[in-house]
């Protein structure tokens, strides 16, 4: 029985709508970090009565992850420097890395929204990097019904196993 | 993982490589120790040790030394020339962008040393390994 968890990060790609995938390079260390955010609701409250009498959402959460690259030549650079201050979406994957019995899985969203950004010094005690804000953007199928865009499963080579959907 | 299975994963991965280490027609054959090397030999050598293992994160990054050994020129100098080679062949084993991914735990390299004087005559390089295990 192998592992839940996830560890590492070993390929991030990227594949805009209608262009061509983007796998990134020189991912900075630690940098990928996931930071869901809940909906903001608000509690309406009556004279008589001590708990909310009503919950309601006022704004819908978010999803979604960041994560800083220090690729500075070649087809990453290139095509992100397209991007600079732009917000294109797309399909990502992220693979995470196999420890032990912790299995390497991927992370899957058919539609999200990049911030491209660039950040750092350009300097000699380190590097510049550019910095992308990834949000997950609600999927709907051919009949305009919201559903699922993002999976989990682990990267195993073969056996019927583990296409854990999470997500929705 | 313990010190002593990442010790025991790390020479078995060396002594595999043993003929890249230190030359395929380098006429004195070196060996690979776990901790110390055996009694009466002499000769190059690689003495593998850890420092002592935490285990308090799901991720947990240990050390592993790698001790290359070669022994001191008739001048009592250190053998650069000879250090440097086996040296950077052992760093070149672990010095991927992930490390070495032996028994379930990455070992990456991560730093060399100055050559020292051992009790017997050689001297030694240190090489650091951060061995990533992980403890859930």
């Amino acid at each position: 029985m192998s592992k839940t968890a996830a560890y590492g990060v070993s390929a991030v790609t990227f594949t805009p709508t209608g262009g061509s995938a983007i796998s990134f390079q020189a991912i900075v260390k630690d940098s990928l970090q996931f930071n869901d955010q809940a909906g903001s609701q608000q509690e309406i409250e009556v004279e008589d009565m001590e708990g909310p009498y009503a919950i309601l959402q006022t704004s819908a959460g978010t999803r979604g992850f960041t994560m800083d690259t220090y690729d500075m030549t070649g087809a990453v650079y290139s095509s992100l420097y397209a991007q600079i201050g732009k917000r294109p979406t797309g399909a990502v994957s992220i693979t995470t890395k196999a420890l032990d019995d912790i299995p390497a899985m991927t992370f899957a969203w058919t539609k999200m929204q990049v911030t491209v950004t660039r950040a750092g010094t350009l300097g000699k005690s380190g590097f510049p990097n550019f910095h992308l804000e990834f949000r997950e953007l609600t999927t709907t199928n051919q009949q305009g019904q919201e559903q699922s865009g993002h999976t989990v499963t682990p990267v195993e080579s073969n056996g019927g196993g583990g296409s854990g959907g999470n997500g929705g | 993982m313990t010190g002593l299975e990442a010790v025991t994963a790390v020479a078995t991965y060396i002594n595999a490589a043993t003929p890249s280490v230190f030359g395929s027609n380098n006429e004195q054959k070196g060996k690979v120790f776990k901790y110390e090397k055996e009694k009466g030999y002499n000769g190059e050598y690689i003495a593998v040790n850890n420092l002592p293992f935490v285990h308090n994160n799901p991720a947990q990054v240990n050390t592993i030394n790698v001790n290359v050994h070669v022994p001191q020129l008739p001048s009592e100098q250190p053998n650069s020339k000879r250090l440097t080679e086996i040296v950077n062949e052992v760093i070149a084993l672990f010095d991927s962008e992930d490390g070495a991914y032996i028994s379930g735990a990455y070992f990456k390299y991560f730093s060399d040393g100055r050559p020292t004087p051992d009790k017997d005559s050689t001297y030694y390089v240190n090489i650091q390994l951060d061995c990533t295990s992980k403890n859930i």
